[in-house]
């Protein structure tokens, strides 16, 4: 009797102990696209150039004016380019995570430098996406989720966009492979 | 708990051959009673963002084996202040499962211990809404609704318990039990996974929750 007494107040305590609200938002609420840089075998490799990508959408935008009066007026801009720039420069980079948009498309302008200037050149990638507003909890808010629909590329400098994974949500994994023609010296 | 078991009212106690005999000439069917759960109400009352509250009934099978049916009702209408974020559910549950009493040889306690299984399931909808969704990487000139409502989910589970149940006055009992929740299963949707489930609580892969209830031996 007595054991089992102590049992049961055991298992209480553990309630108590576990009962404590402990709300488990996600590490990454914000979601990425995965790109991987692979060469013409699939092997992960990194890039000599310098790559900067800008990103790049289509939307309507709302500009203020501001009146002789100085009162301000509002007037929407439709089919504004909007742009901004994410990775800047990188040496070396054998993977990126960009962020899509909330519209249907964007963007990424793929901007290559060789050293020493020797080379300058833009692959541009149309991803094509369908947005998922995601909520998880009451504490954590909502996401976006995304799914592939369709892309197209541009091939000055990059082989061909595969991609591996349509689905981007907050969890880490590659959603496109990126080849690229590579030339070693020993090939 | 051991003032819930004071030795002095445990009664004569009787040499276990003679209980055994007495288990065994004792008739299968022992009475029916009906409860109410009032832990959930409490916690309402005092704040909670749930109340969830539920019928029980059980029958008693040789004192050993007390199946057991709960139905009751869930519900919630939530608002985090930090992130507006609102979700709204209601809906009744009900599970079914089987206590076993550990003192089935001793029925001259006033009270026993018992552990038992149930097996939960719920048929609900929810409304989820935040604040507007800005693009917050391309200008934040794209703003999206997040405003959906009545989402169908079902959701199932299983619970482990241990509890006590005593006699307070004649047919009048109170028991109290931890529970131990497993969920099985909790559709969701493409935009949404239901937070609060009725029946068995904020939606995680396992919970706890204390019950605590009152109860009336039916004379039948």
């Amino acid at each position: 009797m007595r054991k089992l007494a102590a049992l049961f107040g055991f298992i209480l305590f553990l309630t108590i102990l576990f009962g404590c609200e402990v709300e488990n938002c996600p590490p990454n609420s914000m979601t990425y696209a995965h790109f991987s840089l692979v060469d013409q075998h699939g092997r992960a490799f990194k890039s000599s150039d310098t790559i900067s990508i800008i990103g790049q959408i289509e939307t309507d935008v709302v500009v203020y004016e501001t009146l002789p009066d100085g009162t301000q007026q509002s007037h929407t801009v439709y089919d504004s380019l909007v742009n901004d720039t994410f990775i800047n420069r990188e040496v070396g980079a054998n993977s990126f995570k960009l962020p899509l948009s909330y519209a249907n498309q964007t963007r990424f302008i793929f901007v290559y430098r060789g050293l020493n200037e020797s080379f300058r050149g833009e692959d541009t990638i149309d991803i094509y996406h369908n947005n998922i507003p995601y909520f998880t909890n009451l504490d954590c808010g909502t996401m976006m989720f995304y799914t592939i629909t369709q892309t197209q590329t541009t091939h000055h400098r990059l082989d061909s966009l595969v991609v591996t994974n349509s689905n981007i949500d907050n969890y880490d994994k590659e959603n496109f492979k990126i080849y690229y023609t590579v030339i070693t010296s020993n090939e | 708990m051991l003032f819930l078991f004071p030795s002095s009212i445990w009664g004569q106690k009787k040499d276990k051959e003679t209980l055994k005999e007495e288990y065994k000439a004792s008739p299968l069917y022992q009475g029916s009673s009906i409860g109410i759960e009032i832990a959930g109400i409490g916690g309402y009352l005092l704040g909670g963002d749930i109340l969830s509250s539920e019928i029980l009934l059980q029958s008693n099978l040789k004192n050993r084996f007390l199946p057991t049916i709960e139905i009751g009702y869930g519900k919630t209408d939530a608002v985090n202040v930090a992130n507006n974020m609102h979700y709204k559910a209601s809906a009744p549950y009900f599970r079914i499962g089987m206590d076993y009493n550990a003192f089935y040889l001793k029925p001259y306690l006033p009270g026993y211990l018992y552990a038992g299984l149930r097996y939960g399931r719920s048929s609900f909808s929810y409304d989820v809404s935040g604040p507007d969704m800005v693009d917050p990487n391309f200008g934040n000139h794209i703003v999206l609704p997040y405003h959906y409502e009545g989402e169908r989910s079902k959701a199932s589970w299983l619970e482990a318990v241990v509890g006590i149940k005593v006699k307070i006055y004649k047919r009048f009992c109170m028991g109290w039990a931890v529970r131990y929740k497993i969920r099985i299963k909790a559709e969701e949707h493409e935009t949404s996974q239901p937070w609060y489930i009725p029946g068995f609580g904020k939606n995680a892969s396992t919970g706890f929750n204390l019950s605590y209830n009152l109860i009336y031996n039916l004379p039948f």
